[in-house]
């Protein structure tokens, strides 16, 4: 059976772009292999429009999948999973 | 503090070293500076790459841009993105590898056309069903190949796809004499343009001969099936099948009458579960117990209160084995067989009756002629007068037979017709009886003129002897038998009329029947029961017809027609 996998939140709220994308890309380096492996998702809060498109592309490049759904509080949620999950 | 010389003023040496410093400061800053700027314009490469924008200085002074390691994200990030790239290439690489496979495993021919219509590609199987030559025809137009009719360029399905965007088909598009079914399927770019078509003919030339050839066959079936259908329809025997469980499967109208089944509401049901007649039921539990050729005569009270004799024969319908075999019974109405069967054995009763007592005579006189030696001239004469008459009297019981057997036997009636004067045929015959020993008076009653009728004149003749010989053994001695003719309907109508004991409505209705006798019990009345068998058959032949009006107790009259001369 699988296990649903642990979820790191990263709140970047505040940040413009790039910084906010720079930031995502240092968790998500650094969350490579836990990602691949379909154990860990990355739900990234930003309230940068820019950020949620580059934020999402630069996941799909990197072989992730991204699902951005803007929430009712007003800001914008991005998970990044594993292509499979 | 600032280094001070022994007077309390800046050494020249620490102000010289001052200003070195300084200006060794100030090239550092510049190289601090160029090194920052560099770092930026490096980290907003990759930034822009990524497809984001630069950064702004205000947003990361550079120290915490040091300190962020931008340009090594971005480079871990990279290695990720490369590391993707090559997994997706692999996998395209397989897939490619895949697509290839079927592309040539496929039973279909494959041609893949831009929206030009020049190959891009095609399969083997394209070169084995729709290409003459062996050479390559990449790059070819595939109108040039494939569709030179004007037809197949009509329904071309590539124009009809790149016109739609959807997929689209066409039926037997012929090549080559065979027939193929197309279909075509279009690929999208990113932006939804249909960039290339995929061209599949799947080449259905056999399936259409097999289709055709069910058609005729079904249509074979279906005309076989009407035609048992009707057969079964009019058969007067009743007909039921059963299947291996002798579960009802078909029978036919006359078997529903009979039996008061409905096939509609026992389609399917065990044959046993619905019959209720006993006979019938021993009969098909017979069979089932493995006797073979079970034949019964069954007697059958039909609607109307008459019983019938049915005869019930049951045998297997071919089967792999006899438990896959179904049965047909057959119910076969024997009635008027029986009916024939019982009237023969009566007539040869009869027969033998008859034939035994002038042969008795026969016997007896020639016995008493061989053996006495002292009969006189006379005597001798009248012996071999009564001899005489016996054998006639057998003659024509013989006579009567062999006419008989061979109108039966299908030989039919041979007739010379001429044209005669029917009073003169009448005339002629009474002539013979007028003076015989029974006294009967005999009377003409003739049609005002004469009538010329077109007749065999030997059988006119058998036919009214016959009708007079009948006259004279039902009518007293002495009785009244009058011979007319009449002009009817275009026809003559000859009659004989006696005064005799008449018939039944009943007896009358077999009168013409073969070896019918009124009164069989009657054996002082010599007969064989054939002669109005052969007055019938003699009389239809010249194309007339017979008929009989007889009331039991006032005498019997038998009207006979034929053809006049001058209509025919």
């Amino acid at each position: 059976m699988m296990t649903a996998p642990e979820e790191t939140v990263l709140d970047i709220r505040g940040q413009v772009c790039p910084s906010s994308l720079l930031t995502t890309l240092k968790v998500l380096n650094q969350n490579a292999e836990s990602l691949r492996r379909g154990s860990i998702r990355v739900r990234v809060l930003t309230d940068s429009r820019d950020a949620v498109v580059t934020i999402p592309n630069a996941a799909l490049n990197m072989g992730f999948k991204a699902q951005v759904e803007k929430l009712p509080e007003g800001h914008y949620e991005v998970v990044i999973s594993h292509e499979a999950d | 503090m600032k280094p001070t010389s022994q007077d309390g003023s800046p050494s020249t040496d620490l102000m010289d070293e001052l200003a070195r410093l300084t200006a060794e400061n100030a090239e550092l800053r510049l190289i601090n500076r160029d090194a920052f700027n560099y770092i930026r314009n490096k980290t907003n490469q990759l930034l822009n790459t990524m497809g984001t924008k630069s950064l702004r200085p205000e947003e990361l002074e550079d120290w915490s841009l040091l300190e962020l390691d931008p340009i090594g994200i971005v480079t871990q990030s990279f290695q990720r993105v490369l590391e993707n790239l090559r997994e997706t290439n692999e996998r395209l690489q397989l897939a490619h590898q895949e697509v290839k496979a079927v592309f040539e495993a496929v039973g279909s021919a494959v041609l893949v056309l831009d929206p030009k219509m020049q190959i891009i590609s095609y399969n083997e199987r394209v070169r084995e069903l729709l290409l003459n030559d062996g050479g390559s025809v990449t790059g070819a137009m595939c109108q040039n190949v494939l569709c030179r009719s004007e037809e197949a360029v009509q329904n071309c399905v590539h124009r009809k796809v790149m016109a739609s965007g959807r997929p689209e088909s066409a039926a037997n598009f012929e090549a080559n004499g065979r027939f193929f079914d197309v279909i075509g399927q279009p690929i999208h770019d990113s932006l939804g343009r249909v960039t290339h078509v995929v061209l599949a003919y799947n080449d259905v030339t056999e399936h259409n001969r097999i289709q055709t050839d069910l058609k005729s066959a079904l249509k074979e079936v279906s005309r076989a099936k009407m035609q048992i259908d009707t057969l079964l329809r009019s058969m007067s025997d009743g007909l039921v099948a059963t299947d291996n469980k002798r579960r009802i499967v078909l029978m036919n109208q006359a078997a529903e009458e009979l039996l008061g089944i409905c096939l509609r509401d026992s389609l399917g049901v065990p044959l046993l579960d619905v019959i209720s007649h006993p006979e019938l039921r021993a009969h098909l539990e017979a069979v089932a117990q493995g006797e073979t050729h079970v034949l019964r005569d069954l007697e059958f009270v039909m609607a109307d209160g008459n019983v019938r004799i049915y005869h019930a024969r049951t045998s297997a319908l071919s089967g792999a084995t006899v438990a896959d075999q179904g049965r047909i019974t057959l119910l076969h109405d024997v009635t008027r067989e029986r009916e024939v069967e019982r009237v023969k054995d009566e007539f040869l009763s009869t027969a033998a009756h008859q034939l035994r007592t002038p042969l008795a005579s026969v016997i007896g006189y020639s016995d008493l002629l061989i053996q006495a030696d002292d009969i006189g001239v006379d005597a001798r004469l009248e012996y071999l007068s009564l001899i005489h008459s016996k054998a006639e009297q057998l003659s024509e019981i013989v006579s009567n037979l062999l006419d008989i057997s061979r109108i039966e036997a299908g030989e039919g009636v041979a007739l010379t017709c001429q044209s005669y004067s029917a009073a003169e045929i009448c005339e002629e015959a009474i002539s013979g009886f007028m003076h015989g020993p029974s006294g009967h008076q005999f009377e003409l009653d003739l049609n005002p003129t004469d009538i010329r009728v077109f007749v065999d004149h030997f059988a006119v003749m058998q036919v009214l002897e016959n009708l007079l010989s009948n006259a004279m053994k039902y009518s007293p001695r002495g009785g009244r038998i009058v011979v007319s003719t009449r002009m009817l309907n275009g026809v003559c109508d000859i009659s004989v009329r006696d005064d005799g004991i008449g018939m039944t409505d009943e007896q009358a209705a077999q009168a013409f029947e073969k070896f019918y006798r009124a009164d069989a019990s009657n054996t002082a009345i010599a007969g064989t029961g054939l002669g109005l068998t052969i007055v019938r058959h003699l009389v239809e032949a010249h194309g007339g017809r017979v008929a009989i009006d007889s009331q039991v107790g006032k005498g019997t009259t038998i009207h006979c027609t034929f053809p006049l001369a001058d209509a025919v």
